[in-house]
């Protein structure tokens, strides 16, 4: 049934649903969901870029407390604009109800507690306090600064991924453009639109949000990124590459692109059915388009029971959190990697929403057509992994974790992995994590030092200042005037 | 039929001459591509292990005078562009042409061809283009290719195909060493038109959009009645400008001053079919009788019923030195419904091609790609098998 949702964008704060005299931009899903969302108009684009009110003097107990009010509004599932936001959100983006309930649970649970908070800048700057405070580093006092107005490019497939952005740049007290995804303009616009109520309309942090969007081949990015001291880039190579082309010197760029990621299981001795779960859940998670999704696992020992097991327990995922809607592109490229697995004699395992197929030439796949399937690779040790991993490869789930962890950490590591993780836990990153081989924060912040000075006096040498050493560096000597 | 048949060049010629009479007579026309795809059908379970191996996997009859016709073994598409793969129904050292397309480096699928395969190919369009455009052969038309000559286009199918006009007539090619003339074909126009002469321009899409857009900047000599303006293959590297292919004759037709949209016509190959399928003036695509084109399920592969939009088939009976049963990437439709213009039996209508995997999410390709080109970042420092096939193999 036909369906017109009406979508607002949001300057600087202000929510502007289309009110029937501006140009509006139409988004067509399947069963006839339309979305109308009004065009960014100059005037806007000049609203947004002459809005420089300064929110660096705003303490980080402040900043986390309105993120976490936000964040507690978007726990609560009886709210309406996450009621809302949730059925707009698995009807365009296609991913199950239960995915995107995980989804938003994920992004509330951590937004809900200021501590989260605290210890995201202590693990990524190394002290909470250098967002308030000079902080003593040697010879030096740092503190952070804002870098001013990020512009962030969202994706709409893991709908978390565009809060996470979101919340670093409010972290850092920086105003924050949204361009939303065409996939899922909802979890973006409801979720600034549950900050603001949450905190008022007048909070500087409210008044700092601007949630907008543009179709392909408008020119609004390129008017917009004048005015942006960061560009935050998601998505596909050719869309990253297309905005990174487009940036003026001194802007930095931080893009989160597409990545590979696989599992290694050790058979021998192992709960199999515990490792099966795991794997099965990571598989299963966001339906494999993920970054952190295993598209291949790697068996070291025997894999028949273990593929056995992992059959079972992909059909209790689609019953933990079922899989989404299947597009007939989706289909066709099952499909086909059926036929070739076929044509190449590999084992095809099926169920209901995935596949397990069983290659005894890992070197031989070439396309893989997502959508839960698993392919897996009988190995004799880790080594066979490696031609598999470059700095492109991001998540690398292990089972068992603790024999074997530290020895291929460093062989991973050393070939370009960013990441190994316990099996079953490659959506949820444990406190500490890098992304992406960084810690994205550096990149929100301008981290000011305060360099000691000459009479100060620090560890190396004597215990005389610099100050006594004039001759050296300064050549006082030469310079100095007879009397 | 036993599994020794063949088909002689010299039959499939026959068909190729009587196309005109096939494209009238619906019965005779199914019958004889039955046959024909029974045929070909027996030669490679013959002659190509592999796709034995295939079919006795899929369970289809080794049978080619028994097999249902919707249960020969297709091929995806996506295997001609595995490098580890053997897909040749002939020794290696009889392929005459390692066909590409033109896709990037890691995505190209490459089609062994042989000597009769190409020969098969090159009568095919002798055939099918006359009989769809009413040009004689040899008469008067000039040909304005919007690409290279056949020696220049190398082993990228979609010039070579395209090239292959001058079969057909004298012809100019104003593509040189990759580079479009932009002006040369602009000016070949303007003198065929000032010399009222008819003409054929066939190119992509883009090409002609350029050229249009070159033409249209001053005025042009009245248009030539029998002239026509083919477009062939996709937008490729400009998407972003893609036009509907409605508003795309029009304004092709405007710009020209044609009378109507009729001279602005489309034509479908891909690297995999040895075969290119024309629209006839009202802007159907009419399947030849040695080909067989099919609507499929994209979930089941069954064969869906006529104007059903499915993933479309092809079951070409030309191709001798590989498979040419290929389930393609584009969505389409069969029609059966009569064409006004008079010609009956099956019409493909394309719809689109089929998204991308890249286009969902953030999961990289895993390609390993080709080892006959070198793949994006394959200098970098973190050496894979996604970067640099060739060091693992």
């Amino acid at each position: 049934m036909a369906e017109t949702v009406h979508l607002p964008i949001i300057v600087n704060g202000d929510v502007r649903f289309p009110d029937g005299q501006r140009e509006t931009i139409a988004i067509d899903y399947v069963d006839g969901l339309r979305v109308e969302i009004p065009a960014v108009t100059d005037e806007e684009i000049a609203e947004i870029l002459a809005n420089r009110e300064r929110l660096d003097q705003l303490s980080l107990a402040e900043v986390s407390q309105f993120l976490t009010n936000g964040g507690t509004k978007w726990f609560n599932a009886a709210d309406p604009l996450r009621e809302e936001s949730l059925d707009l959100c698995q009807r365009a983006t296609g991913l199950s109800k239960a995915m995107v309930e995980r989804d938003y649970w994920m992004a509330s649970t951590s937004l809900m507690f200021r501590s989260v908070f605290y210890d995201l800048l202590e693990a990524e700057l190394g002290d909470c306090h250098i967002m308030d405070e000079w902080v003593r580093r040697q010879a030096a006092r740092v503190r952070a600064f804002p870098r001013g107005r990020a512009l962030h490019v969202m994706v709409g497939n893991v709908p978390v991924a565009s809060i996470y952005s979101l919340m670093r740049s409010v972290l850092t007290k920086n105003h924050s453009v949204l361009k939303l995804p065409s996939r899922d303009p909802f979890t973006t616009t409801y979720f600034v639109r549950a900050l603001i109520e949450a905190n008022g309309a007048d909070h500087p942090l409210s008044r700092s949000l601007s949630v907008l969007y543009w179709p392909r081949g408008s020119t609004v990015f390129d008017r917009l990124v004048k005015g942006a001291d960061l560009v935050v880039g998601w998505g596909q190579g050719a869309s990253l590459e297309a905005i990174k082309g487009r940036i003026p010197h001194s802007v930095p760029y931080l893009e989160f692109g597409p990545k590979r990621s696989f599992s290694v299981v050790w058979t021998d001795g192992i709960d199999l059915d515990k490792a099966a779960m795991r794997v099965a859940h990571d598989v299963a998670a966001y339906d494999q388009e993920a970054c952190y999704s295993p598209q291949r696992l790697f068996v070291i020992g025997e894999a028949g029971p273990l593929v056995e097991a992992l059959c079972s327990w992909l059909d209790v995922q689609q019953r933990l959190i079922p899989h989404g809607r299947q597009s007939p592109d989706i289909e066709s490229h099952l499909l086909r990697a059926e036929m070739e697995a076929r044509y190449r004699g590999w084992r095809v395992h099926s169920g209901d929403g995935w596949n397990v197929i069983e290659s005894d030439d890992p070197l031989a796949l070439s396309e893989h057509p997502l959508s839960r399937t698993l392919f897996v690779h009988r190995i004799e040790s880790e080594r066979d992994v490696v031609p598999f991993i470059d700095d492109e490869t991001q998540t690398i789930g292990i089972y068992p974790y603790d024999p074997h962890v530290l020895r291929v950490g460093e062989l991973f590591g050393r070939s370009g992995a960013l990441r190994v993780v316990e099996v079953g836990l490659a959506a949820y990153p444990r406190q500490g994590f890098t992304h992406d081989g960084g810690f994205p924060m550096h990149y929100f912040v301008r981290l000011v030092c305060l360099e000691a000075p000459a009479h100060y006096s620090y560890k190396y040498g004597a215990h005389e200042p610099v100050e006594k050493h004039e001759d050296f560096f300064f050549g006082a000597s030469l310079g100095r005037r007879s009397s | 039929l036993t599994s020794k048949a063949t088909l002689t060049l010299e039959e499939l010629d026959q068909v190729f001459v009587e196309l005109d009479d096939y494209l009238h007579d619906e019965r005779r026309a199914a019958e004889q591509r039955e046959a024909l795809v029974r045929v070909a059908y027996a030669r490679h379970l013959e002659t190509n292990a592999g796709y034995r191996r295939y079919a006795e996997r899929c369970g289809a009859s080794l049978d080619a005078g028994a097999v249902e016709l919707d249960a020969i073994p297709l091929l995806p598409s996506a295997l001609f562009k595995r490098p580890d793969l053997e897909l040749c129904s002939v020794p290696r050292d009889e392929v005459a042409k390692w066909c590409t397309s033109s896709g990037t480096a890691g995505s190209k699928s490459i089609v062994p061809r042989d000597e009769p395969t190409l020969l098969r190919f090159l009568g095919s369009v002798s055939a099918s283009f006359p009989a769809l455009y009413g040009i004689d052969r040899g008469g008067g038309h000039q040909g304005i290719v919007l690409g290279p000559t056949t020696e220049d286009a190398g082993d990228l199918w979609f010039s070579y195909a395209i090239a292959c006009m001058s079969l057909l007539m004298r012809t100019g090619h104003f593509e040189r060493g990759g580079e479009f003339d932009l002006l040369g074909a602009a000016g070949a126009v303007r003198a065929a038109l000032g010399a009222k002469k008819p003409f054929v321009v066939i190119g992509p899409p883009f090409r002609i959009a350029d050229l249009c857009q070159e033409l249209g900047r001053r005025g042009l000599p009245a248009f030539v009645e029998h002239s026509f303006v083919v477009s062939a293959g996709g937008w490729k590297g400009r998407a972003a400008e893609t036009i509907d292919a409605a508003t795309f004759r029009r304004q092709v037709a405007e710009t020209l001053g044609a009378a109507d949209e009729t001279v602005v016509r489309d034509s479908f190959n891909m690297v995999e079919l040895n075969t290119v399928i024309h629209e006839c003036p009202h802007h159907r695509k009419h399947v030849p009788p040695w080909l067989l084109v099919q609507a499929r399920d994209p979930r089941t592969n069954e064969v869906l019923p006529a104007g059903q939009t499915g993933v479309l088939a092809f079951l070409d009976a030309t191709a001798d030195s590989y498979p040419g049963f290929v389930l393609s990437e584009d969505f389409g439709r069969v029609l059966d419904e009569a064409c006004p213009c008079g010609r009956v039996g099956p019409q493909v209508e394309i719809v689109r091609r089929i998204n991308r995997i890249e286009a969902r999410g953030c999961a990289l390709k895993m390609a390993s790609g080709s080892t006959h080109t070198e793949l994006e970042g394959h200098q970098r420092f973190y050496a894979s098998v996604h970067r640099n096939p060739d060091l693992y193999r």
